[in-house]
């Protein structure tokens, strides 16, 4: 049993060790605008394309413009939404929704959660029907908050802006630019379908996805069951409170 | 308060990776590391795992001033953020129920034939696709011991467990691997023999 299991650790730990998990140039590039990079070249392989990114503002705007059609290949990238090349996903797996404790789930006390959250927590005071709470999760960085009548389900999504956060959508998905609580912001209808072992997407699926950033943080309204229209969202999102 | 007492406060609280020199360096030294665990938790779609890899190292940037450690205690931060922002992440998917993509990877070829190199993604394959159906504590194991090769000694420590315990899911995880594994081989054998 003992040589059984040495054997098959020692498979496994040679199938990732030969597996070249390693970022593509995309990422790379994208790095070479961090923070800790931009006021000198990164050290190591990668030394080339820092330098080139950094050697004036100006070359960065172009190079950039130039490197995300390049790179993404047939993708395209909108501000919050990454299109996939495909509306059909041939192997998909379904994780188990495990997820721990988050730090708090109480929003009684706006102030303390927006301690915990470390920004300023922003609730819509406008929602439709009987729509309420049902749940909320706070952690550092980040707040989810869950609305329902029993029929639709609403999350409210905030958290600090970070530049990469990107949900995929699919191949035929219409990713529309809306303006929304005093900024532009992006929309989608549908979602995607489970059929047999792979996800088709669909864009008469009843989800809808609404995203937008303001003052830093970035806001996300997704219908996650029910029908939600666009407007209904939107005058959800506008009626968000002011920052505290 | 003055800007040279601002200065002064700010240079007291720094911790060691807080200049960009030092931080660029850590970055240099510890991104393939959270990039195959990233890689290891969620198998895939590249793309995003590369892009939570960046939301660690921005969110490690911004908070590079209140961690105090050395490089190993670094790696240990650097991937219960990474940790963290999977966790988010999938939170913020339940839309979408959790979906992930699997990828065929390359593999270093030095030492397989073609045909061997097949053999080897369909057992990736396999073994991606059983992975991501553990519990997140399981497949945080699985990344640590596996993808990353550490010590059942080390995992224990970094996610606070006991030793036997981390041992015991390890076992679990590969008998189901085991037995999995071998169905699946079957069933396609069997398909293959049918056609």
């Amino acid at each position: 049993m003992n040589r059984e299991f040495r054997r098959s650790e020692l498979a496994l730990l040679r199938l990732f060790k030969r597996a070249q998990l390693n970022p593509s140039s995309r990422f790379y590039e994208q790095m070479a605008r961090a923070p800790w990079a931009m006021t000198s070249p990164a050290a190591g392989v990668h030394r080339s394309v820092s330098l080139r990114l950094a050697a004036t503002a100006l070359a960065v705007v172009v190079l950039l413009a130039l490197i995300v059609p390049l790179t993404s290949l047939a993708q395209q990238v909108f501000h919050f939404f990454t299109q996939a090349e495909t509306d059909t996903v041939d192997k998909a797996v379904f994780l188990a929704p495990t997820f721990e404790a988050p730090a708090l789930n109480d929003l009684t006390n706006i102030e303390q959660a927006s301690a915990v959250a470390g920004f300023a927590i922003r609730l819509p005071q406008e929602l439709p029907g009987e729509i309420q709470i049902t749940a909320a999760s706070v952690n550092p960085g980040s707040v989810s908050v869950t609305y329902s009548d029993g029929q639709t389900t609403l999350v409210f999504l905030q958290g600090m802006k970070t530049e990469s956060s990107s949900f995929y959508v699919g191949a035929g998905a219409k990713v529309e630019a809306v303006p929304v609580d005093g900024v532009m912001g992006e929309y989608v209808r549908g979602g995607w379908q489970r059929v047999g072992d792979g996800l088709v997407w669909d864009n008469n699926a009843g989800s809808a996805l609404l995203f937008w950033e303001k003052e830093g943080v970035r806001y996300g309204l997704l219908v996650e069951a029910g029908e939600m229209a666009r407007e209904t969202l939107i005058r959800i999102a506008d009626s968000l409170s002011s920052p505290k | 308060m003055t800007s040279a007492s601002l200065r002064l406060r700010r240079r007291a609280r720094a911790g060691p990776y807080s200049g960009e020199v030092a931080f660029r360096q850590l970055f240099d030294a510890t991104h393939p590391i959270v990039f195959r665990y990233v890689y290891g938790l969620i198998g895939g779609p590249r793309q995003e795992v590369e892009d939570i890899v960046a939301d660690t190292f921005l969110k490690a940037w911004q908070a590079r001033d209140h961690f105090d450690g050395d490089r190993q205690a670094a790696v240990r931060w650097l991937l219960t953020i990474a940790r963290n922002e999977v966790i988010d992440r999938f939170r913020a998917r339940q839309y979408a129920a959790g979906i992930t993509w699997l990828e065929d990877v390359e593999f270093a070829s030095s030492d397989l034939s073609p045909e061997q190199q097949v053999i080897e993604n369909e057992r990736w394959l396999q073994v991606q696709a059983i992975v991501q159906t553990l519990n997140e504590r399981q497949r945080e194991i699985f990344a640590l011991r596996y993808v990353l090769g550490w010590k059942v000694k080390q995992i224990a420590k970094h996610l606070g467990m006991a030793e036997n315990t981390v041992s015991v899911n390890l076992r679990r995880i590969l008998q189901r691997l085991q037995t999995e594994v071998q169905d699946q081989t079957e069933v396609q054998d069997q398909e293959e023999g049918t056609t």
